[in-house]
């Protein structure tokens, strides 16, 4: 990994070759005019061709203050066709790529770029860890090393980096990412009690195709329920156990205990990548009846040729919380299940309650014993 | 006369000379056909902003602070290779002299996305984007979600979305200020 090269981008050049090239104009309207003209009009047209001059300067600098102020990084692969990294290597290959790093704001920037771990986000999508989460798995076929570099407005830097696959690796699609990002996250905007700072990220993946079979698969998982915002929304998970990405659509159905079908939604993921596993979520407009539920789900990819239904999952609609934690994703809020007998009452067990019935069931058969004998012995008594 | 007619016809002259050079500076497509032009491409950039939320007190309930912000998308890459949004967020975390709690991530969330509209560059396509999910991105921010995405070929200009926002906070929160971290990404990817 190695800085190649530095230089000024395109975008804020043009702005300078605007300026420069009137100045030029007017340098060579001065020289025309000294040889034809007299001093006034030479004179005149000087302090024309500078005033061009001037409005075409004033115009870039407005133009490149139009921009504002705002963080505009970027990042994109060189010497490769397209947006992001699309390769094709064998067990044990490794290459060399590049990368270019730039600055197109106004401003200087501390910019952190860095190599994060690629998953599939919630309903769908490529997604990036975070800067400083763990890295693993395909991340590590890039020695490209986390760094925090300053890149003054209209620059850009190359930064050279190798993958290297492993040799036991199995045929499929792996996935990482390359991302940048304004490394002083900055002032906080306050509203009221509640402030929020921003992290604004470019993120490019980086796919790496190992040739074979391909072996598309798909799995669905449990449904989890959630309030959120005040309303209801279940989460069924959703797993890629193939090697290649998909992308799912299909039909989510709610029934209560019933069978009553309460809700029909359909679903169009976005790419779940392979080896990945993440959730689709359904939102409600308002909050569902506390009570038990079947979510089911069912999916497919025609373009793979592969699909997926679960047998419908029970799900549970608690009483309104309280205490205004909001659970994670794909976690139940239900109380656990309990597959134990329930206890007997404090005091007595089941010997005892055995013993002592008995004990009771033989007393009222003396009983009547001895009322029907009584009977038996004296008889009717005459009116 | 003569003279004057000459000094006019000059000063006309110099006039036009000096505007052909200036626009010809200006437009430089304009200039011979034999000229190769360079055009690189710039960056993807998302960012929020114009974030409003409503005041709220302290309360022995939970109570619901929600509000709205404003996403600006651009693509200025000259690819056409498409992208897509992703917010996140991190647990607001309280600084004050009351003790308080942080507020977990997952209770802050998305209520609403609305339609894309377009402020410059490619026009805004129903079908091919700038567009919201087709599943939508209304949720708890403790996983990142997509706002908004453009397919390949589309979104090739400057767009801003409203989102509308709810933070809960929880019962018996400490009086102070809660600050969370919202990460926006832009990404090209397949």
């Amino acid at each position: 990994m190695a800085i190649v090269a530095q230089r000024g981008l395109v975008t804020n050049q043009t702005p300078l070759c605007l300026h420069t090239s009137a100045v030029v104009g007017s340098k060579y309207v001065k020289d025309l005019v000294v040889g034809m003209m007299g001093r006034t009009l030479h004179r005149l047209v000087k302090h024309l061709a500078l005033g061009i001059a001037l409005l075409v300067g004033l115009a870039s600098a407005m133009g490149a203050h139009a921009e504002g102020s705002a963080v505009k990084l970027g990042i994109k692969p060189v010497g490769v066709t397209g947006s992001y990294f699309m390769l094709t290597m064998v067990p044990g290959e490794t290459h060399g790529y590049t990368v270019e790093l730039g600055n197109f704001g106004a401003e200087t920037v501390n910019a952190r770029t860095y190599a994060a771990d690629a998953y599939t986000i919630v309903n769908g999508g490529f997604g990036a860890k975070l800067d400083g989460e763990p890295t693993s798995g395909t991340t590590h076929w890039l020695d490209y090393t986390a760094d925090t570099i300053a890149l003054a407005s209209g620059t850009g830097i190359n930064r050279t980096f190798q993958v290297s696959v492993p040799a036991d690796t199995t045929p499929g699609e792996y996935i990482t990412s390359l991302v940048i990002q304004n490394a002083d996250i900055g002032s906080t905007t306050t509203t009221g009690s509640v402030g929020i700072r921003q992290v604004t990220r470019q993120v490019i993946a980086v796919v790496i195709t190992v040739p074979g079979p391909r072996a598309p698969s798909l799995e669905i998982g449990a449904a989890t329920y959630r309030t959120v915002a005040g309303n209801s929304a279940i989460a069924i998970a959703v797993k890629n156990t193939g090697n290649v990405r998909l992308k799912p659509a299909g039909e989510f159905i709610l029934r209560d205990a019933s069978g009553i079908e309460v809700s029909r939604y359909p679903i169009m993921m976005d790419s779940v990548y392979a080896g990945t596993e993440t959730f689709v979520e359904v939102p409600f407009t308002g909050r569902l009846n506390p009570g038990a539920y079947t979510a089911a789900l069912a999916l497919a990819d025609s373009t793979q040729g592969v699909s997926a239904a679960a047998h419908p999952s029970s799900l549970t609609v608690p009483q309104v919380e309280s205490e205004g934690a909001i659970q994670p994703i794909g976690t139940a809020p239900q109380p656990a299940a309990i597959s134990q007998a329930a206890p007997a009452a404090a005091g007595l067990d089941l010997r005892s309650v055995l013993i002592g019935g008995s004990l009771m069931l033989a007393l009222a058969l003396f009983g009547l014993y001895g009322y029907r004998r009584y009977r038996q012995t004296h008889g009717p008594t005459a009116s | 006369m003569f003279s004057l007619k000459s000094r006019f016809a000059r000063l006309s002259t110099s006039l036009v000379l000096a505007t052909a050079l200036t626009l010809g500076a200006a437009l430089p497509t304009f200039a011979a056909d034999s000229i190769t032009q360079q055009l690189n491409g710039g960056s993807r950039s998302a960012s929020v902003a114009d974030l409003s939320l409503t005041a709220v007190s302290y309360s022995h309930s939970v109570q619901a602070q929600t509000g709205t912000m404003t996403l600006t998308a651009d693509d200025s890459s000259a690819t056409g290779a498409g992208w897509h949004v992703t917010i996140v967020s991190s647990d607001f975390v309280y600084s004050g002299t009351n003790g308080g709690t942080n507020i977990p991530k997952a209770n802050f969330s998305i209520t609403s996305a609305a339609t894309p509209a377009m402020t410059a560059g490619q026009v805004w396509d129903a079908t091919g984007g700038p567009k919201v999910p087709s599943t939508s991105p209304v949720g708890a921010l403790d996983t990142a979600r997509t706002v908004i995405q453009a397919d390949a070929a589309f979104g090739q200009g400057t767009y801003t979305q409203a989102l509308g926002v709810s933070l809960s906070i929880p019962a018996q929160s400490r009086a102070g200020t809660y600050t969370g971290t919202l990460t926006t990404s832009i990404t090209a990817a397949p």
